[in-house]
C-alpha cells in the first residue's frame, strides 16, 4: 500500500511537470508556427532572395531570419505587406536619427524615404547603401556633380567622400548637415598658424570667421576656391575698404552700417534707388544690402547670397508657397526670376513693378490680344470699383491661385459674373 | 480663509470676459471714401488715421493729404493739401494742429501746418545715437507724443511735441522685418513683424520687447500695420493676404475679417488700419484706390 502511494505521488508530480512543459512550449510558440516561419520559411517561396542573401551586408532582421520584423505575414494596411507605413517602419528600430530640434536634417530622412539611400534587405556597400557613398549623394545632388566636374580648383574631400564634412541623417547643432560648424570643420585640415595662411588673408583673424563666406567648399573655377563671383574689394585684397584694421579690437567690424557702407562705391546706384517713390524697405534697415547680397563672394550672379527665389522667399515665403500650390505656374516665378517683373531695390510703380502699367508688363511675354479680347486699359472702368480700371490683375493673380490660369475663382463663369452680374445664377 | 478662496476664484475668472470679448469682435461695413469733395479719385492711399474729430488720409499716388471732419461716426470732406514733392505714406496729427507726414521718397518726416504749408523736416533733438534714422512708420501716442519706427537703428523713438527726444525702445534681439508699431492707452508699445508674422510687446515698466504672439503664419501672409482699441484688442492689416486679423489682449489669434476683392467691404493689398475710441475703424485699401470705414461692435 505504501509503495502504491509513493507511485501515485511520483505520477502526479510527473504529470504536473509534463503539463508545465507543454504550457511553456505553447507560450513560446502560441500560434504553433512551423519551424522558420518568421523568415527562413519565406525564402522557400521568395526564391529570388537567394541572391539578396549572398550580398556582403545583410539587414540584421533578415540575417536573423526574421522577415516579420518588418512584414506582416498575412495581411497589412501598407504596401509590400509592411507592418507600418514605409515612412515610419525604419524608425521603429532606428530611433533618434533626427535629434529633437536638429539644426538641419536630410530631406530624405525627414520624409521617411530611407530607401532612397538604403536597401532594406542587403547590399554590397556598407550601411546597406544602394550605391557607393559619393556616387549615391550625387544621384540626387546632380547639380553639384556637374559643377564639381567643371571646377578648375577642386576641394579634395569632395571627390573623396561627402561624409568627411557632412553627416547623412541630421545634425543637432550645425547647418547644412555639417559634422562640425565652420570654421572648426575647416581648421581640422587647414592650419591657421601657417605664415602663408595669415598673409593670404591680409592678417585678418579669419580662423574666427565663416570660411564659406568667401570660399566655395565644393570647389570653384576661381583661384583660392573663391566663389565664382567675387566682390572687387576682395579680389583686390582691399579688406580695409569695408572693415576695420586687422589689428583692431573688432577687426571684422564694418566701417559703416547698412547701405551707408555700400553707398561709398555704389553711389550712383544708391542715388537712383533712393530717388524713387517706393523703396524695398529691407534696403534701408540695419542689415541693408546684405539682406540679399553677399559682401565677399557668391556662386550667384550679382553677388546674390542665394538663388533669387530663395532670397525673395526668405521674406515672401507666402508668395512662393502660393506659386507652389498654384494649379498654373507662372514661369518667371518658377524659374526664380522675380526681377523680371519687380525691381528689387525701388520703383515708382505699384508692387515695385518694373513697368507703370501691368498690361504693358504682362504684354512683354503674353500677347494678350491673342489670348483674350476682353476690354482692358485706362478707359475701361472696373464695374466693381469706380476707382479702378480693368487690367490683367483684375482677373489673374500673377503669383497663382488654387484655380487654373491663376484666376481668382473656381470657374470662368464665377469670374465673369463678378462684373456681369445680370448673368449670375 | 474663505475670503482668500473667494478672492482666488474671482481672480481666476477675470481673464474669462477678456477672451469672450475678443471672440465677439464684429465688423460692420459703414462706407467707402473714393474721392475728395471735388470728386478727385484717391490713388493708392497707403495711410489713414482716425482721431476723435478728424480723419486723415495719405493719398500716396495722388501726392495729397486729405482731411475729413469726423463727427458721431460720420465723415465729411474738409481740406486737401497737395504735396507734389513727396510720396506720402502716413499722416499723423500733432497736438498743436500740425500734421506729421511720412514721405516714402525721402524717407523722412515732414511737418505741415494746419493750412497744409510745409514747415520742413521734423527736427529730432537729443537722439542718443548719432546713427541715421530711417522712419518706417510714425504714430501719435495717446499722450500726444510722436513715435517713430526707426528700422535703420532698430528702435522705436519717442519725441515730445517740440521734437525733443524722450525715450527709445530697442527692437527685440531676433526678428524678421518690423513694419509698424502702436502704443495703447496704458503705454504698452507693440511691434508687428511681417516676416515672422508675430506681434511683440514692450510692457509699461519693462525694459525689452517680448513676443506677445507665436508665429502666426497659419493665419496671415504679411501683416504690415497694426492698431489697438480701448479694450486692447489688436487689429492687423494682412497686406498680401488682403484681410484684417484680430489678436486678443493676451496674444491669442481671434480670427480674420474681410477678404480679397474689389467690391465694397473687400480689400486688395491694404496697407494701414486705424481705429478711434468710438470703435470706428478705417482701412487704407491701397490697391483698391480707396479708404473703407467699418465700425467695431463688441
Amino acid at each position: 500500500m505504501k509503495t502504491f502511494t509513493q507511485l501515485m505521488i511520483v505520477c502526479c508530480v510527473g504529470l504536473i511537470a509534463g503539463l508545465a512543459a507543454v504550457a511553456d512550449v505553447q507560450a513560446a510558440n502560441p500560434y504553433n508556427l512551423a519551424a522558420g516561419a518568421r523568415g527562413k520559411l519565406c525564402l522557400t517561396c521568395h526564391e529570388d532572395f537567394s541572391k539578396t542573401m549572398q550580398k556582403k551586408h545583410i539587414h540584421t532582421p533578415l540575417a536573423q531570419g526574421d522577415c516579420t520584423g518588418c512584414h506582416s505575414p498575412h495581411a497589412a494596411d501598407h504596401g509590400k505587406l509592411l507592418a507600418a507605413d514605409k515612412s515610419q517602419i525604419c524608425f521603429s528600430c532606428h530611433e533618434g536619427l533626427v535629434p529633437e530640434g536638429a539644426a538641419s536634417s536630410h530631406l530624405a530622412v525627414s520624409e521617411g524615404n530611407c530607401v532612397a539611400c538604403h536597401d532594406p534587405h542587403s547590399s554590397d556597400y556598407k550601411m546597406n547603401l544602394i550605391k557607393p557613398a559619393g556616387e549615391l549623394c550625387l544621384g540626387c545632388h546632380a547639380d553639384f556633380g556637374l559643377k564639381i566636374k567643371q571646377n578648375k580648383f577642386p576641394h579634395s574631400p569632395v571627390s573623396d567622400d561627402c561624409m568627411i564634412c557632412h553627416t547623412p541623417h541630421a545634425s543637432a547643432d550645425n547647418p547644412n548637415l555639417l559634422n562640425t560648424n565652420v570654421p572648426e570643420l575647416c581648421l581640422g585640415c587647414h592650419d591657421a598658424d601657417k605664415k602663408t595662411f595669415k598673409s593670404q588673408h591680409m592678417n585678418y583673424p579669419v580662423e574666427q570667421a565663416n570660411c564659406s563666406s568667401c570660399h566655395n567648399p565644393h570647389g570653384s573655377s576661381t583661384q583660392s576656391m573663391l566663389y565664382d563671383n567675387v566682390h572687387e574689394p576682395l579680389s583686390k585684397r582691399m579688406c580695409k575698404q569695408c572693415h576695420a584694421d586687422p589689428t583692431a579690437a573688432q577687426p571684422f567690424e564694418t566701417l559703416r552700417d547698412g547701405f551707408e557702407l555700400c553707398q561709398g562705391c555704389h553711389y550712383d546706384m544708391v542715388n537712383d534707388t533712393f530717388n524713387k517713390q517706393r523703396i524695398h524697405w529691407p534696403l534701408v534697415d540695419k542689415t541693408g544690402c546684405l539682406n540679399c547680397h553677399s559682401p565677399h563672394a557668391s556662386a550667384e550672379a550679382n553677388l546674390m547670397k542665394a538663388p533669387m527665389k530663395q532670397v525673395c522667399g526668405s521674406c515672401h515665403g507666402d508668395t512662393i508657397a502660393r506659386q507652389e500650390r498654384s494649379l498654373t505656374k507662372h514661369q518667371p516665378i518658377n524659374d526664380g526670376e522675380c526681377s523680371i517683373c519687380h525691381d528689387p531695390h525701388s520703383s515708382n510703380n505699384a508692387f515695385i513693378l518694373t513697368e507703370p502699367s501691368n498690361i504693358n508688363l504682362c504684354g512683354q511675354c503674353h500677347d494678350w490680344q491673342i489670348h483674350s479680347t476682353h476690354p482692358i486699359g485706362a478707359e475701361v472702368v472696373d464695374p466693381r470699383n469706380p476707382n479702378l480700371t480693368l487690367d490683367c490683375l483684375s482677373c489673374h493673380r500673377t503669383h497663382g491661385t488654387e484655380y487654373p490660369h491663376f484666376i481668382y475663382y473656381e470657374t470662368i463663369n464665377d469670374l465673369c459674373v463678378q462684373c456681369h452680374t445680370k448673368f449670375r445664377r | 480663509m474663505k475670503k482668500l478662496l473667494l478672492l482666488l476664484m474671482v481672480l481666476g475668472l477675470l481673464p474669462l470676459p477678456l477672451k469672450i470679448h475678443a471672440a465677439q469682435v464684429k465688423l460692420k461695413y459703414i462706407g467707402t471714401i473714393y474721392t475728395d469733395a471735388a470728386g478727385v479719385a484717391l490713388q493708392e492711399p497707403a495711410g489713414v488715421t482716425i482721431t476723435e474729430d478728424k480723419l486723415l488720409i495719405a493719398d500716396s499716388g495722388g501726392k495729397r493729404i486729405l482731411t475729413f471732419i469726423y463727427q458721431k461716426g460720420e465723415v465729411r470732406p474738409d481740406q486737401v493739401f497737395a504735396v507734389p514733392e513727396m510720396y506720402p505714406l502716413m499722416v499723423q496729427p500733432a497736438a498743436n494742429g500740425d500734421l506729421y507726414v511720412l514721405d516714402g521718397r525721402a524717407r523722412q518726416i515732414t511737418v505741415l501746418d494746419a493750412a497744409g504749408k510745409s514747415k520742413g523736416k521734423f527736427a529730432a533733438k537729443g537722439v542718443p545715437s548719432s546713427q541715421r534714422m530711417v522712419p518706417r512708420s510714425i504714430k501719435t501716442a495717446p499722450d500726444g507724443s510722436l513715435l517713430v519706427l526707426d528700422i535703420f537703428s532698430e528702435r522705436v523713438l519717442q519725441f515730445d511735441q517740440t521734437g525733443n527726444f524722450q525715450r527709445q525702445f530697442e527692437f527685440p534681439q531676433q526678428y524678421g522685418a518690423i513694419a509698424d508699431m502702436t502704443m495703447d492707452r496704458a503705454g504698452n508699445v507693440y511691434l508687428v513683424d511681417s516676416v515672422e508674422k508675430r506681434v511683440y510687446i514692450y510692457r509699461t515698466g519693462s525694459d525689452e520687447f517680448v513676443a506677445l504672439t507665436p508665429n502666426m503664419s497659419s493665419y496671415m501672409n504679411f501683416p504690415t500695420s497694426l492698431t489697438t482699441d480701448n479694450q486692447g484688442t489688436l487689429f492687423l492689416v494682412d497686406q498680401y493676404g488682403s484681410g484684417l486679423a484680430i489678436v486678443g489682449i493676451d496674444g491669442s489669434f481671434d480670427g480674420r475679417r474681410l477678404g480679397m476683392g474689389w467690391s465694397d467691404s473687400q480689400l486688395y493689398y491694404p496697407e494701414q488700419v486705424s481705429i478711434n475710441a468710438a470703435g470706428d475703424l478705417f482701412i487704407a485699401d491701397t490697391k483698391n484706390n480707396r479708404v473703407q470705414h467699418f465700425s467695431v461692435a463688441n
